[in-house]
């Protein structure tokens, strides 16, 4: 009985009824860690190895030929077993659908993507963000260099053990009207 | 870069063929007709460019990590800034990214006004990008018709909001104060003189023969290509493709109004044109819907943790004071989970990815910006042209630098 | 004052000083240089409801060496500053440097890496005016503040070279 219940739950989680992650998972078996839904909106945990021939498998046979982002983010006070992971948003016009992928990095340190751009090649501005906010490296781009930030600058931004480096505000020029006790510091 | 012996119109049989070079040229990013700081360094074979690559981040101010530093209400303001033409369509996708987090709805009269302000920020925005395409193309009066009904546009904005452009009016929870009285009959006064001014810039541009040999068939892309390269909105509908966030996958109430979307076929400078002045109509349309038929109720969302009571209670009742102080001072907590919300501003697809670890802080804001992926898009679109067709190209990309570069 | 009566009326004698005082200030052409929101509110003051030339500055000119008036109209990014500095060096004099915004006064919203906290930090400025993004009666106003501070100061600005400053 408990079994039941359970397995009949497992099938009714949307993740797992989606076309999309099952076509995934039927094609790329280990490589799909997980699928997540939050708030009606699925992402999928793809391995790094699987990246590109999943991202052409996705455009080509499934239909998601605009990729909206492709975001790095820095997972280092989330309590994730990766700390780095490239998010893509793709979304299939036919169909009206979304879906994210989120494929981590291996390396803590250093951390290396396979690039998409070829096929989507408006990855590449993308890609080129994400390596100058995060220092995710994609391997395959076309150009890697910093966009945003100034040439020449060290450190990745967005990085949450790099500082936002607020100036201290410091009030100045505070005069104390007459009859007023003065202010203490 | 130095090309030897290249067949070319000036070679002749008595002096042999003829060595040219391509000439590196620097546009901006101080310069007139690149709408923002925008660098491009175009590679010209005589007149004609044959590359050109964008250079950003003079104007990049690390809005995305400002924002994990500060509350879910305080980063607010800082969303206004990014695309600068429209601030309340930034506003909007924020706040119903943040909504969509807490799983949380607002009241129908509140999406409706919402989407009444959205719309007119649409057409502020068309009119800004209309002057200044104008402008870069030497039509000087376009600019000045545009800014006159922006004028009126902004007045309500500052009337509404207190500001004439960074409104930060749309709020968590719904808007930030109450719509003054006269609101609705200042709209509708605006609205109704509204469409003969359209008809006015078309007079002005349309049959323009000026206008026409300047953008028609110049620097077209296909909607394979437009689609490949991640362009959205209306530059997208331009070449054909039918793909419009509100009709396709509608949030706010958009489900409830009448538009048309308007639909380019060639992509070129002059249907980028086009689907903008059509879409400046359908947003009167809507406006008018949403005028003629707001509905009555509430305004904001009853969740008191999220959403401030009113100031009056504030003197007599115990807990609203503390879900004030405990909101302006602590803020809300946002369940941990991640989020990626689209609306359709002029731009295109504004998509916010908003990472929460439960915190009242927000843990990652990634804002996926229509301006960067259409500007990327530009090496392609101008390949072989002349260089006046890449400043309309410019123009008609719409691009605002603000949110490119964040 | 005897010439003056000699030739009735039709000459008016003052120092050379104030006549050229009295050009510069009401021809103030400034150059374009809007960087973000500031600059759509400029754009907005050259419009027709503002109009702007109503004070002398007819033309925003695309090429700095024909500006008189640098406005540094939006927030200053560290790519940026060096730019910034070199279209100032651009310039002829006499220049005059308005700091228009919160973010070109004192880095604004934005207090973090990637800012100029204050254009000031880059540029000497004359006249700041505060908004975000500042009404265009505010800019109006900084400018008017600005023809009077032209009237008040000398001919010649005692400043020291570019390179030294």
């Amino acid at each position: 009985m408990i079994e039941e219940t359970q397995e009949s739950a497992q099938a009714a989680r949307p993740e797992d009824a989606d076309p999309d992650v099952q076509a995934l998972r039927a094609r790329f078996g280990g490589a799909v860690l997980a699928a997540r839904e939050h708030r009606g909106q699925i992402a999928v945990e793809l391995a790094s190895s699987a990246l590109p021939e999943a991202a052409r498998f996705l455009r080509d046979e499934r239909g998601f030929k605009l990729l909206s982002y492709v975001a790095g983010v820095d997972r280092l006070e989330l309590p994730e077993e990766h700390r780095f992971k490239a998010s893509y948003a793709l979304l299939d016009m036919a169909r009206a659908k979304r879906l994210r992928l989120d494929v981590p990095c291996e390396d803590d340190l250093e951390p290396r993507l396979p690039s998409v751009t070829s096929v989507w090649p408006g990855a590449a501005s993308h890609e080129a963000e994400a390596y100058d906010l995060v220092g995710i490296v994609f391997d395959g781009h076309p150009d890697l260099q910093r966009i945003l930030t100034p040439e020449g600058m060290e450190g990745h931004p967005h990085r949450k053990d790099f500082d936002v480096s607020a100036e201290p505000v410091e009030f100045t020029f505070r005069e104390t009207p007459k009859g007023k006790p003065e202010a203490k510091e | 870069m130095a090309q030897e012996t290249r067949r070319s119109p000036l070679d002749s049989d008595l002096l042999g063929p003829i060595r040219t070079e391509s000439l590196t040229l620097n546009m901006g990013p101080q310069h007139p007709s690149t709408h923002g700081v925008l660098r491009l360094v175009l590679e010209m074979e005589g007149e004609t460019a044959i590359s050109c690559k964008p250079v950003i981040g003079y104007l990049h101010t690390g809005i995305e990590k400002n924002m994990e530093v500060k509350t879910y209400n305080k980063a607010l303001p800082m969303t206004d800034r990014m695309d600068y033409l429209a601030p309340l369509s930034n506003n909007l996708g924020y706040v119903l990214a943040v909504e969509r987090l807490l799983g949380m709805e607002v009241p129908r009269r509140c999406r409706w006004l919402r989407v009444l302000l959205t719309e007119l920020t649409r057409i502020q925005s068309h009119l800004v990008w209309l002057g200044t395409h104008g402008l870069d193309l030497g039509a000087m009066t376009v600019f000045l018709y545009c800014f006159r009904e922006r004028e009126v546009i902004l007045k309500i904005f500052e009337k509404v909001s207190g500001v004439r452009m960074m409104t930060s009016y749309f709020r968590v929870g719904g808007v930030a104060r109450k719509p003054y009285p006269e609101f609705f009959d200042d709209c509708r006064r605006f609205l109704s003189t509204f469409p003969d001014r359209v008809d006015e810039y078309e007079e002005l541009l349309t049959d323009n023969p000026i206008y026409r040999r300047r953008t028609e068939g110049v620097c077209p892309i296909s909607g394979e290509a437009a689609v490949a390269w991640g362009i959205t909105g209306p530059c997208l509908r331009a070449s054909g493709v039918d793909y419009d966030i509100r009709k396709r996958e509608p949030y706010c109430g958009y489900e409830e109004f009448d538009f048309e979307v308007p639909l380019g076929r060639n992509g070129d400078v002059l249907d980028r044109y086009r689907v903008r002045i059509a879409e400046m109509r359908q947003s009167h349309r809507i406006c008018m819907q949403a005028l003629d038929g707001m509905p009555e109720g509430p305004l904001m969302s009853d969740d008191r943790k999220v959403v401030p009571p009113p100031k009056e209670q504030l003197a007599y009742d115990m807990e609203a004071l503390i879900h004030h102080f405990k909101i302006f001072t602590e803020g809300y907590h946002v369940p941990a989970g991640e989020v990626y919300q689209v609306i359709e501003s002029p731009r295109g697809e504004l998509g916010y990815y908003i990472i929460s670890d439960g915190s009242p802080k927000p843990y990652k804001v990634k804002v996926r910006a229509p301006s960067f992926s259409n500007l990327f898009a530009l090496p392609e679109i101008v390949r072989g042209s002349l260089v006046g067709d890449v400043v309309a190209a410019i123009g008609s990309l719409d691009i605002v630098l603000g949110e490119i570069d964040r | 004052m005897g010439l003056e009566e000699k030739l009735e009326g039709q000459v008016v004698l003052g120092k050379a000083a104030d006549v050229i005082k009295w050009a510069r200030k009401n021809s103030i052409w400034p150059a374009l240089f809007g960087l973000a929101c500031c600059a759509i509110e400029m754009m907005s003051t050259s419009a027709a409801k503002y109009d702007i030339s109503r004070f002398g500055a007819e033309v925003f000119r695309a090429s700095p060496r024909q500006a008189d008036l640098m406005i540094v109209a939006g927030r200053v990014s560290r790519k940026m500053a060096p730019v910034l500095r070199q279209i100032y060096d651009q310039m002829p004099e006499p220049k005059w440097v308005i700091s228009m915004g919160a973010c070109a006064s004192t880095g604004g919203v934005f207090n973090n890496y990637a800012l100029v906290q204050g254009v000031d930090e880059v540029v000497p400025v004359d006249i700041y005016v505060p908004g975000c993004p500042p009404r265009p009666e505010t800019l109006i106003d900084g400018i008017l503040k600005l023809q009077k501070k032209i009237e008040a100061e000398g001919l010649y600005r005692d400043r020291a070279p570019a390179s030294q400053a």
